[in-house]
């Protein structure tokens, strides 16, 4: 193309190549401020393209919303941003493949702290990450641990997914329970109290649904919160196995008179979408669960019996007390690059972008506060006040831990996740597989032929 | 079944409909169960109140209009076909059946086309070590492919086509299933092979035919039936693979209807049931159509038919 040709297009060569060195220099070396300084936006190679891997949202406005941020940035650099959506079950064997094989997304969406087992193969984003929690005040402490290894960021949490209680408040009620009304701060809700008022409601057909089975989220988000309020953990501050605890053998014990007496036996063979299910159906009076329940009553009507707003009749708690406290696990998502992408500067700056106010506020109130942001500072957004039923997932949000506490979040604690050690434990308990002390024996040699105890 | 002389209606009923009807019932269930739910409006799908083996809404539509003789599409659209109308116009579903059939098409044409080959090679020619070949065959097709994604991936990644390489395009896929349709075919085949009496071709061969042609003229016709089980099995197998075609394909519009499907459909823990189980009826049709036009051939394949 001729500087003349240009010129018509109101742009000359030397100016192009003098935006685009300044930019680029800018985002190479001066960050954000100095992409600021130079009143341009960075370019990218001609043609450049990048491509985000990441979850199929359950709110699907929120799809519509990454997709149109992605246009407007690959707009903005003139690069082509193709975002790719499949079903978070599936992310890890993606993630694998692309991995191993040196090709694939330039951009991974990582749940838990799954990318921790490809460390070595990520590119260190501490600067973005670090930059960005200067910016907004810090991130939640577990999103954090779940995105650092070894002092540095493999990852920038993102968003995080909050679990807690999801109750039938009618059921509760019918049967005589005086749960959740009546929680306050001092006055909680043991595992105890749920094992005696859902005998109740079991007894009435309503019992708690919980998954013991092989699923990412809802196992791992009942599971480990469970243990951890029992005092049961897989590993102590100096990164030793210490599952094999009285505190655990107390929890799988009580674990199995819990399954007996009150929940659905069906449970042991759930996915994440059936508790859902069986919510909605009137199967089950409570679960720990996401937003989700709530969301799908209140964005398709569905009617009770009586007709009535099932959605009004939901009430969103804490879990209840342990022996050691109350305790939640949220699983954070968090956006890796890998080290075979071509455009890591594109990459980073993308990232650097989507973390914006301006970007990550759209996208979760977008999202209907399914999920929460991986920043403390959204603690504070409308969006909460957008679905005031769902405050109480804020409330207890940094009540959360990492995987592997009281250890570090390391590769070996995202093996135990995906091997589900912790979840088969109580699974082997609940299906009269194993006695506690069998389980408790069982699940101690997984975790040191993991940990190399 | 044709009644015979001297067969009364009760033992016939007793004998043959009656296990029928109960047979039809149990294998056609899932298809009903999966019809109605794409029927049934999200809510009531959820309400256990009602009757779940009818579709109550669109039922009391459907008699409404009939009662009055008025057809009223919008009201239908909203009542029984609100998933079949978000499934086929919201998501790429009909591009989804279409790379299906391509990818299933041509990965079976190239399987079957290998397999009968060396099918013919291992029933026939005498050679060392044949028979460890072949079972080296069966073994290579019970390696899972769990432990095979990541090295074809990498594989399929060096393979070069005119702007790049096979992924994230359908012949990735059409490289990839063979590595399991081959073992498979090859397998079926050999064991089909070898129930051909082989004075068959030998009487071709006297008359001055070369192998090749005894094969094709004599052979083939003969293992027809077995051929065709061969393919119909290879052709469900890759029509419904999930695995290779989740990792190796990454757009939207190159996807496969299982990776599609459950791609569009589960969103985080809530799965659109409406949606998924129209996607599950109408990705079986061609599987069901397939089997239904062969079925005899099919039934004969995989029982052996050819005797001695």
């Amino acid at each position: 193309m001729t500087d003349q040709a240009d010129k018509q297009r109101g742009i000359t060569r030397r100016d192009f190549v003098k935006t685009a060195g300044l930019a680029t220099g800018a985002a190479a070396g001066l960050g954000l401020e100095g992409i600021l300084a130079a009143r341009k936006a960075p370019a990218y190679a001609q043609g450049a393209s990048l491509h985000f891997l990441l979850w199929k949202n359950f709110s699907p406005p929120a799809d519509v919303e990454i997709l149109r941020q992605g246009t407007e940035w690959g707009k903005q650099h003139n690069v082509n941003v193709k975002i790719e959506q499949i079903n978070a079950n599936d992310i890890p064997a993606r993630a694998s493949a692309a991995i191993e094989g040196k090709q694939g997304p330039d951009i991974i969406q990582f749940f838990h702290n799954w990318q921790n087992q490809y460390a070595d193969t990520l590119v260190d984003v501490t600067d973005i990450a670090a930059d960005i929690e200067s910016k907004y005040g810090g991130y939640v402490d577990y999103a954090k641990a779940h995105a650092m290894l070894g002092g540095r960021f493999n990852a920038v949490p993102h968003t995080i997914v909050p679990n807690i209680f999801v109750v039938r408040k009618s059921y509760l009620k019918a049967a005589g329970s005086d749960w959740p009304t009546t929680y306050t701060k001092t006055k909680k809700f043991t595992w105890e109290d749920l094992r005696r008022e859902g005998k109740k409601w079991k007894a009435a057909g309503h019992p708690v649904g919980q998954t013991v089975g092989h699923t990412f989220g809802d196992a791992v988000d009942f599971t480990y919160p469970y243990l951890w309020s029992f005092g049961a953990v897989e590993r102590d501050e100096r990164g030793r196995v210490a599952i094999g605890s009285k505190q655990c053998l107390e929890a799988l014990k009580f674990f199995k008179a819990l399954w007996d007496d009150a929940m659905d036996p069906a449970g042991a063979g759930w996915d994440d979408s059936s508790n859902n299910r069986a919510f909605l159906s009137g199967a089950i009076a409570a679960t720990n669960n996401a937003p989700s329940i709530y969301l799908t009553a209140s964005n398709n009507v569905i009617l009770d019996d009586k007709g009535e707003p099932v959605a009004n009749d939901i009430g969103h708690v804490p879990n209840p007390e342990g022996p050691a406290g109350v305790f939640h696990y949220h699983y954070s998502q968090q956006l890796a690059i890998p080290k075979y992408s071509k455009n890591v500067q594109a990459a980073k700056e993308f990232i650097r972008w989507l973390m914006d106010k301006d970007q990550l506020s759209k996208y979760l109130r977008r999202g209907q506060a399914y999920q929460a942001a991986g920043l403390k500072v959204y603690l504070k957004d409308i969006m909460w006040d957008m679905f005031p039923a769902l405050k109480p997932f804020r409330d207890h949000l940094l009540e959360g831990r990492n995987v592997g506490w009281k250890g570090s979040s390391d590769a070996k604690a995202a093996r135990v996740v995906q091997n589900y050690v912790l979840i088969d434990m109580l699974a082997n308990v609940a299906t009269g597989k194993m006695s506690p002390e069998e389980s408790l024996k069982w699940g101690e040699s997984q975790l040191n032929a993991i940990y190399g105890g | 079944m044709r009644p015979q002389i001297g067969e009364g209606f009760g033992r016939r009923l007793l004998v043959y409909h009656l296990p029928l009807f109960f047979f039809i019932v149990f294998t056609l269930f899932p298809f009903y169960w999966m019809f109605v739910t794409s029927i049934k409006s999200t809510h009531e799908t959820y309400n256990r109140s009602v009757n779940p083996f009818i579709p109550v809404a669109c039922t009391t539509t459907i008699v409404e209009q009939v009662r009055t003789f008025h057809v009223n599409g919008p009201a239908l659209m909203d009542d029984c076909l609100f998933h079949w109308r978000y499934l086929l116009r919201d998501t790429l579903f009909i591009r989804w059946l279409q790379n299906t059939l391509f990818i299933a098409l041509v990965s079976t044409f190239i399987s079957l086309f290998a397999g009968i080959t060396s099918a013919y090679a291992l029933a026939r020619l005498k050679f060392r070590g044949a028979d460890t070949f072949g079972v080296l065959i069966f073994v290579t097709y019970l390696v899972p492919p769990t432990l095979l994604f990541i090295p074809l991936s990498d594989v399929i990644g060096d393979l070069p086509l005119v702007h790049g390489n096979l992924l994230n395009t359908p012949w990735g896929l059409i490289v990839a299933y063979p590595t399991f349709l081959v073992p498979f075919c090859t397998w079926l085949l050999t064991g089909y092979f070898r129930t051909i009496p082989k004075e068959l071709e030998e009487v071709a061969m006297i008359d001055g035919a070369t192998r090749i042609q005894a094969m094709v003229r004599i052979i083939l016709p003969v293992a027809l039936p077995g051929v065709l089980s061969a393919g119909m099995f290879a052709f469900t197998l890759s029509a419904n693979e999930f695995l290779y075609a989740l990792v190796f394909i990454y757009d939207n519009a190159n996807k496969t209807v299982p990776v599609g499907v459950v791609s569009e459909l589960i969103k985080g823990d809530v799965f659109y049931w409406g949606e998924l189980m129209s996607g599950a009826l109408l990705g079986s049709i061609p599987v069901a159509l397939i089997y239904s036009f062969f079925v005899e051939h099919y039934v004969a394949g995989i029982t052996g038919s050819v005797k001695g």
